[in-house]
This record gives structure tokens, sequence and C-alpha cells, in this order.
């Protein structure tokens, strides 16, 4: 919760930090020199740190799998399903083998199937006999792998849902009140104040409660709660953009104030927003599924990690794999998340590189 | 100095206020029926007009604003009238003169339960603090220090996966691994309540025989007592305080591994920082010990943003510290706001959220101000 920007200004000018292209490059090689392109140079800043690798490689391994996961499913209390293709049915790629909602008991193939059975695969020397779980089953006697790789497609949109919202409103809210300043500026940023001065996660409950328990509702909390952060960030920068050179230039070119603010402004104080931002959905996953851990998400079919967890806490001690591979999924998340943020913090924030 | 703290506290007072405003209203949006939520569905509307009438909720919430069953109904021609005569004016002349309302679904005084339930949440957050402290300096100076080095890189790993650990996650693992996998063995730890059974912690009136105490003095022992770990140190009860300590290990270090993460990552970077400065190097020429360099000089001045990042984190703690309440079947302020909201018992809601934001108000300030005395270069103004 830094109320200063991560990063000051790194792109004014557009230039961005281009190896070699400091002013003792002689004219004729700048000439010569592709013109430098403002992402080309970010993406090469990026990639150069370990962690972003890392942290991208695992998010394209959870968006392949919460893409690839298998048909859509209307979670219904039977457990029903839109179009979960039959065996031998061409269905395309699907990666998770039942429906994720569907109790599995009694189904053909499933037999001698058990409550929370553990793990079994048959070449790694599970009994034949066995129904073949690759995570095994829950208490609810589905299918946990399914409901894990389903469990993709809930949380790494919402996590990306919430925090865009909290960007989007909260550069809209920073830059206002730091492009207008004066009074819109104290009174808004007095109320992001009461918003900071309090536990967000208390507040992220009240608000899901109030807007009625549901998963969109608690991502709307969490968009709302982490406003203020990213109100603060737009703010500052704005503030230290506002009087740079070329911003007067458009202004004597007549550029309306809202223009000025929306062409010039905003882009220049992206990066610090998008570096905060993509260390925020990583807190936002575990908010999330902190909400659901403590029952406030509503329907509790939704193949949702946190929830698939709360559901079945109490059974830690007799089926560890029921909680723990769930909490497993949600940890590589939010890492990748966070990995990929520390790199571009990194990347793009010059006093950190040493 | 006191100037200074003089107009931090008074700054504080309009965002209390704000926020007594946000939980209240808030509160109040929650939908459906406070009678029905708390008698049950079955509670005819004779009875719910009179519990209604009873706890005032017959009044605007705010100026023309109404709730009728489960149903908020502004009404403008009320406004006016309702002014000064609601729910939310009501309530603050009542938090004004100390007092925090009665919880509905107990029938107790907000504040009595509070006595009860915080000295959990204090004794389990500041275990939880010591923990990530103690923990969390050493191995980031390490790691600054040996930057790069297996044990850097291993801490550095373990950070980065700690931060990104859920606390009941965390939490369900250490309870499994300590009662099940070390079962039978001396790291065996119990994986929930506060205290096994047959075991107890006499309170400090009890001991000191002050029965028949009353008032604040009798509340504030009450509080202490409390605060198991504390009270049974005091009073000498060894067989308690063995016991409660090992009730509060597994909490404290599910609620401390984020915090420890994030000490050791700003620790490590802010050494970095230090060790590069001409200070440090004119040090080391003047031929200083090695270990003199690092620790009393280098070490002393990496220290002061890490001091900033504690009091940040003790805002976190008390998010986290719902979840560990929940997770390790504790009876703290944290899950009894959550079985509050859950139960629409408005008054303990706003009571103890207000508390929470007194003490993360203060806690800020606090940070802010032993900064000076840590880095004599700040003056507060």
């Amino acid at each position: 919760m830094s109320s200063e920007p991560l990063v000051q200004g790194t792109l004014v000018g557009g230039g961005g930090a281009a190896p070699g292209a400091g002013p003792a490059a002689s004219a004729e090689s700048l000439l010569s020199a592709k013109p430098a392109s403002l992402w080309r140079d970010t993406l090469t800043n990026v990639y150069r740190q370990r962690s972003a690798i890392v942290g991208t490689i695992v998010l394209a391994f959870l968006v392949f799998v919460g893409i690839f996961a298998g048909p859509t499913v209307s979670s219904t209390p039977a457990g029903l399903v839109d179009e979960w293709p039959a065996e031998g049915e061409p269905a395309g790629i699907h990666i998770a083998p039942f429906d994720p909602t569907r109790p599995l008991l009694g189904e053909p193939g499933e037999e001698g199937l058990v409550r929370r059975s553990p793990p079994c695969v048959h070449a790694l020397g599970c009994p034949a006999e066995l129904p073949e779980h690759l995570f095994g089953t829950d208490g609810n006697f589905r299918d946990l792998y399914s409901r894990v790789v389903y469990g993709t497609r809930v949380s790494v949109p919402a996590g990306f849902g919430a925090i865009g919202l909290a960007i989007i409103i909260g550069t809209l809210i920073g830059a206002m009140a730091g492009y207008v300043g004066g009074w819109t500026d104290n009174v808004l940023m007095r109320f992001m104040d009461v918003l900071l001065a309090f536990p967000s996660f208390l507040l992220a409950i009240i608000i899901t409660v109030a807007l009625g328990r549901s998963l969109t509702n608690a991502l709307l909390a969490v968009g709302i709660v982490g406003i203020p952060v990213y109100a603060r960030i737009a703010r500052a920068s704005v503030l230290s953009i506002r009087e740079a050179e070329f911003v007067a230039a458009s202004r004597a070119l007549g550029e309306s104030g809202f223009g000025i603010l929306l062409r010039r402004v905003l882009p220049n104080s992206l990066t610090p927003l998008v570096v905060q931002g993509t260390l925020g959905i990583g807190s936002a996953v575990l908010e999330i599924a902190g909400l659901a851990f403590i029952g406030v998400t509503g329907d509790i079919t939704v193949p949702e990690w946190g929830s698939m967890i709360s559901l079945e806490r109490g059974q830690v001690f007799n089926s560890p794999h029921v909680v723990l591979i769930p909490g497993f999924a949600i940890i590589l998340t939010v890492l990748a998340f966070n990995l990929l943020g520390d790199g571009l913090r990194d990347a793009l924030d010059p006093r950190l590189n040493r | 100095m006191s100037r200074y703290i003089l107009r931090r506290l008074l700054l504080s007072i309009p965002v209390l206020f704000g926020i007594v405003f946000v939980v209240f209203t808030t509160a109040r949006l929650i939908p459906g029926d406070p009678c029905r939520a708390i008698l049950g569905e079955r509670a005819t509307d004779a009875t719910c007009n009179q519990f209604i009438k009873r706890y005032g909720l017959d009044k605007a919430i705010l100026p023309g604003l109404y709730r009728e069953h489960s149903e908020l109904i502004f009404r403008g021609d009320q406004v006016v009238p309702t002014l000064v005569d609601n729910q939310f004016i009501a309530y603050m002349g009542q938090v004004a003169s100390g007092d925090l309302g009665q919880s509905i679904k107990q029938s107790r005084p907000v504040t009595t339960m509070l006595i009860e339930r915080l000295p959990t949440t204090i004794e389990l957050s500041i275990l939880a603090l010591l923990f990530a402290i103690t923990v969390g300096v050493p191995l980031g100076l390490i790691s600054g220090y040996r930057r790069n080095s297996a044990a850097d890189v291993s801490t550095m790993a373990f950070a980065n996966v700690g931060v990104s650990m859920p606390v009941f996650v965390l939490g369900l693992l250490l309870a499994y691994l300590f009662s099940i996998v070390f079962k039978g063995t001396p790291l065996a730890l119990p994986p929930s309540g506060r205290l096994s059974t047959g075991v107890e912690v006499i309170p400090l009136v009890q001991v000191w025989g002050l029965q028949s105490l009353q008032g604040p003095p009798r509340a504030f022992l009450d509080f202490i007592s409390g605060i198991y770990t504390v009270t049974s140190l005091i009073t000498g009860q060894w067989n308690a305080l063995l016991d409660s300590f090992r009730h509060l290990i597994l909490p404290a270090i599910a609620l401390g591994t984020i915090p420890l993460a994030i000490i050791a990552r700003i620790t490590r970077s802010s050494l970095l920082d230090v060790l590069g400065q001409d200070y440090v190097r004119t040090a080391r020429a003047k031929g200083l010990r090695e270990q003199t360099v690092v620790i009393r000089h280098a070490a002393r001045n990496a220290l002061l943003p890490v001091v900033t990042v504690i009091g940040l984190q003790l805002g976190g703690l008390l998010s986290g510290a719902i979840l560990t309440e929940t997770t390790f079947n504790l009876a703290g302020v944290g899950r009894s706001i959550v079985e509050a909201i859950t139960g629409r018992d408005y008054a303990v809601v706003q009571g103890f959220t207000l508390v929470i934001a007194v003490a993360y108000v203060m806690v800020n300030l606090l940070v802010d101000v032993s900064y000076s005395y840590v880095d004599p270069r700040v003056r507060m103004r």
C-alpha cells in the first residue's frame, strides 16, 4: 500500500530505457538504428528478468488449462451439465475428464468408488479394480482433478476482473483528483483515506454480504476495496506529469483539459499502475479465495478453490488431499502473478536496477 | 512533537467518523429482514413489529431512508423530519457516550463481548508479528549480505511462496503436519482451540481475591485475564502457560508467514542498498572488522524501511486473523465479526469494526511517531 508511485515517469517522452540509446550514441548510429518502440523496449527489459519468465510460463499454463478445461458447465444442484460429451463422443480438447459438478456415485465405470478416495492412477500402481482419479474424489463423490481444473476458470478471470475494476475506477478518481486539484482533490482523496484506514479484507466481507452473497459480488467487493491504492498511484503520477513540458505544449496547441488528461497524462502514468496491478491480481485471487473460504460467496457447487477448501476443511486430518490440492492450486496462481509483477517492477523501475 | 501528535489525532477524527458512517450504512444495506434473520423465519409479524420497535429499527436509517422488512425504501417527504431523528445520529450519540450498544443475538453489551474476544486476537497477532520479525529480519540480513548464495536464493524462493500462500491453506497444512504426521513425537502440537480440555487459566480477579471489584478496573483485569499467556505467566500457572503457548504456535506461524516473507524481502533489498553506499566503503577502508561494518553500520540504517513495513503489516494481520481464527477455531474478534455480519447483528459489527479502525489508526500514528525516534533525520512537524 505504498502511497508513492512505484515508478515515477519512467516512460516520459516515450523513450523508455532503451539500452545503448543514450546521449553518447552518435547521430549516425541513431539514424541507422530501428526507431525505439516503447512496447518492444519494455518487453525486452521485462524478459531479462528470470522471475518474469517463470511467472509468464506458469500463467500461460493456467490460462491454457482454463480455456481447455472442458465444455461450459451449468452448476445446477443436480450437477447437470449442458453438454458433457458422452464416452467416445468427439468433444474437442478438454482437460477435465468429468463434469466437475456431478457426483459420480453409481455411475458406470465407477464401481468401488468411495467418498474422498485418495488419488488413484493405474499406471502408478493403484489397483486396477478401483476407478482412476488423478487427484481422488471429494466428499460428494466428485472428481477432484476436474474440479481443480475448472477452478482455474473461476479464479484467474476473477483476479483479473477485480483488479481491472479497481484500476479503471481508481485511475479515474486519482487522475481527476490530481488533474483538477483543489476542492475535488481533497474530497476524493479523503474518502480514499477512509477506505485505506480499514482492513481491506473486513471491508470486502461487509460489501460482499451487503451486495448479496455470490462470487460476482465477492469480485466486485475485492475490486472496490482495491480502488484507493490505484487512485493514489494515479494521482501521484498525474501530479508529476502534469507539469511536464509536453503537457504544456499540448495545452498551447489548444487541446482540451480532458483530452490532455486522456491522451497525454494517463498513458504516461500507466507503468506504475500496471506493475502494481499485476502484483494486485495475486492478492485479489487470495482475497477472493479467502471470501469463499469463510463462506460468503454463495453457491458452493461452483468449483472455486477457496470454497472447495472451506467445504472440506474438517476432513484435513483424514483426507488431506481434498484440502491441500486446491490449496496448492491457489498458491501456484498467486505465485505466478507475483513473480510476473516482481519482474515487471524490476524491469520498469530504474531505481531498482542493480 | 506533541503538536504533531495532537494534529494527527485531530485529523484522524474525520477518518474515524467516515469509517463509522461507511460501516453503519453498508451493514444496513445487507439485504433481508433483520428480524427474521435473528428470530428465525417463522417469527410472526406481530413479534417482528415489536422486535423492530424495541431496537429502534423502525426509525429512518439515514434521513428519509427506511427499511421495511426486507426492502429499503426512500421517502422524499420524510427527509427533513428525520434529519436528526434517525438511527445514525442516535448511534453516534451512543458511541460518544462510550456505549457500543447491545448484541441483538446474544442480548449482551458489545463491550462485554469485546473484553472477551479482543485478547485472543491481540495475543495471536502479537505472537505472529514477533515470529515474523525475529525470523524475517535475520533471514533478510543474511540473504542480503550473501547475495546470490544458496542461502539467499532459497530464502527468496521461500519468501515468494510465503507471500503467495493463503493463510487458511498454510494453517490447515500445519494442522495436518503437526497433529497427524508428527503424532506421538515431541513435535506434535494441538491444531485448534486455545487450551486443552481440563486445563484452565484462573482469571486475575480470582487469583488476587478481587471478585468484588466492579467497573472499568474489573473490565481491565478481565481483559488481561483473556490474554492467557500473560495471565498465566504473571500468576505462575506454568502448566496453563505451556498449554496456551503450545496452542498458539501453529496459528501464529500461519498468520505470521506472509509478514515474515515481506519483512525478509524488504530487509534484504534495504541492506543491499546500504551496503553500496560510500560510508560503508569508508568504514571498511578504515579497517573496521567486517562484523562491525555490517551489524553496527549497515544493518542499523538498513532496518529503517523495515520499521515502516512492520507498521503496515499490523493492518494486514487483522485481515489474516479473520481467516486464522476460522481455521483454528479461535473465538477472537475476526471470527466474531464474520459471524455478526452474516447474522446481521448490527451493533456487534459496528462496535467491533469501530474498535478495529481506532486501533488501526492509532497503530499507524504510533509507527509514524516511532519513526522519528529510530531515524533522527526525520523530524515531525
